[in-house]
């Protein structure tokens, strides 16, 4: 080599020896599977974490048409949340439980919404949602989450017409839950909250604040539903008793009903003795 | 003799000497004796770093090659050697030792400069060995605690052997 030109020389060195050491290494590496595999490793790091940078920058550029889709799916998730709520509200079709939890083994309930409901009349009256195709039909009771409040007069395949409980005609047998006393509830037509019982003899230890249920003495009704509770107690004529009950349910409110449909209606009007004559 | 058939026949001697020899020697994990890079010292003050890269690289490459180990390891450290040998071999001869046809040994340095030339370049070999031995910045201090042993040990047997040379040669 020239001593005139140190620098070529220098770099000319350094040629040659990068090109051994690269022969060198290459067969290090083909020849030896744990220096492969550390080399690689460092390699596959290297391209991992480029990837990753790659990937955030790409995740910040997209950042705004995830905010669309997520909104957009959080719009459509909250209206389904709506509707579930409001499925939830009127899904009281369990045939165990209504409600409440209650268990009515004789009843099945059916959902209703009421589309008509007045509360003002002498003779008030309710349309519901469901009708005969939905298997109800006249004198069928109708209930709600505090209370009754009903009984179906007529269907049509798709509405019912209910006799709401704030009819004069309508009698109600209901029951003193602390005492166990059976009477006959009557709206007396003048305030939608308060109904009275007035059949009741004076010796029954009643007091105001006492619930009164649905006595299940009829088929219409589960027993132990309760109405309301005692307002006022009055005696009538010395022996009869005069009872206020204020309703639990406000009626003008009412939104969704259960109709209860019983189970085995021919049972019970097969064993009443006047029909088997 | 021809200069090149006894540089190849040194080299082939060393490099045989390795693989039969001191390849087999179980020393423990911590003393590697490889004292063919005695080869690579004994060439002359000046002579061309291409050229005993080349050296360095055929005598690396053939112990590989002959041995069991992993091949491209000797002739990678015997590359960097050969790559730094003349640097290393200016640190401690004067201009003018350089310049003469003479070769590095007891004879032309002296024994303390020689031994301090021996021990650098057993360093960078040692060095080089052994980290693409192991490839990893973990094992550091095992590295160092290799390259110290192994190194002391070359150190011993290289001097030992380039005294029967000087001597041979001399006379």
């Amino acid at each position: 080599m020239p001593r005139s030109s140190p620098l070529i020389h220098r770099l000319f060195v350094l040629l040659v020896y990068l090109i051994l050491q690269v022969i060198a290494l290459v067969l290090i590496i083909n020849n030896s599977y744990f220096q492969q595999s550390v080399l690689m490793r460092s390699l596959r790091g290297l391209q991992y974490s480029s990837w990753e940078r790659q990937s955030s920058i790409r995740n910040y550029l997209s950042l705004r048409s995830t905010n669309n889709a997520l909104s957009k799916e959080n719009v459509e998730l909250r209206n389904r949340l709506v509707q579930l709520e409001a499925l939830e509200e009127s899904s009281l079709n369990n045939p165990i439980a209504d409600s409440l939890g209650r268990t009515f083994p004789d009843f099945k309930f059916v959902a209703a919404e009421i589309i008509h409901n007045t509360t003002h009349r002498a003779h008030n009256y309710l349309i519901i949602n469901k009708g005969s195709v939905d298997g109800l039909a006249s004198d069928m009771g109708v209930v709600c989450n505090n209370g009754v409040v009903g009984i179906i007069t007529h269907t049509s395949p798709h509405y019912s017409m209910v006799i709401s409980l704030l009819n004069t005609d309508q009698k109600l047998s209901v029951r003193l839950k602390n005492e166990g006393s059976c009477g006959t509830l009557q709206w007396n037509g003048s305030n939608s909250a308060e109904a009275g019982i007035s059949d009741l003899l004076s010796h029954v230890h009643t007091q105001i604040g006492d619930t009164v249920v649905t006595s299940g003495f009829s088929t219409l009704f589960p027993a132990g539903i309760p109405i309301g509770s005692i307002s006022d107690i009055s005696v009538r004529k010395g022996i009869y008793l005069d009872l206020k009950v204020s309703f639990f349910e406000k009626f003008e409110q009412l939104q969704y009903v259960n109709v209860a449909i019983p189970l085995f209606p021919e049972e019970i009007e097969n064993l009443k003795p006047d029909r088997n004559e | 003799m021809n200069n090149f058939i006894r540089r190849f026949l040194l080299c082939a001697v060393f490099a045989t000497l390795q693989v039969l020899l001191f390849d087999r020697l179980s020393l423990g994990t911590m003393v590697y004796p490889c004292p063919y890079i005695i080869c690579l010292l004994l060439f002359p003050f000046s002579y061309n770093t291409v050229l005993l890269m080349l050296w360095g690289f055929a005598l690396g490459l053939g112990i590989d090659l002959m041995g069991t180990g992993i091949v491209g390891i000797h002739a990678s450290a015997a590359l960097v050697l050969a790559l730094f040998r003349n640097n290393l071999l200016s640190m401690v001869a004067t201009k003018e030792e350089i310049d003469s046809l003479g070769f590095p040994g007891f004879a032309t340095l002296g024994f303390s400069r020689y031994l301090v030339f021996v021990a650098l370049c057993i360093l960078v070999h040692h060095g080089t060995l052994f980290i693409l031995e192991s490839l990893s910045p973990f094992h550091v201090g095992q590295i160092l605690l290799r390259t110290a042993c192994s190194g002391a040990a070359n150190l011993v047997l290289v001097l030992v052997i380039s005294s029967f040379f000087t001597r041979g040669r001399k006379r």
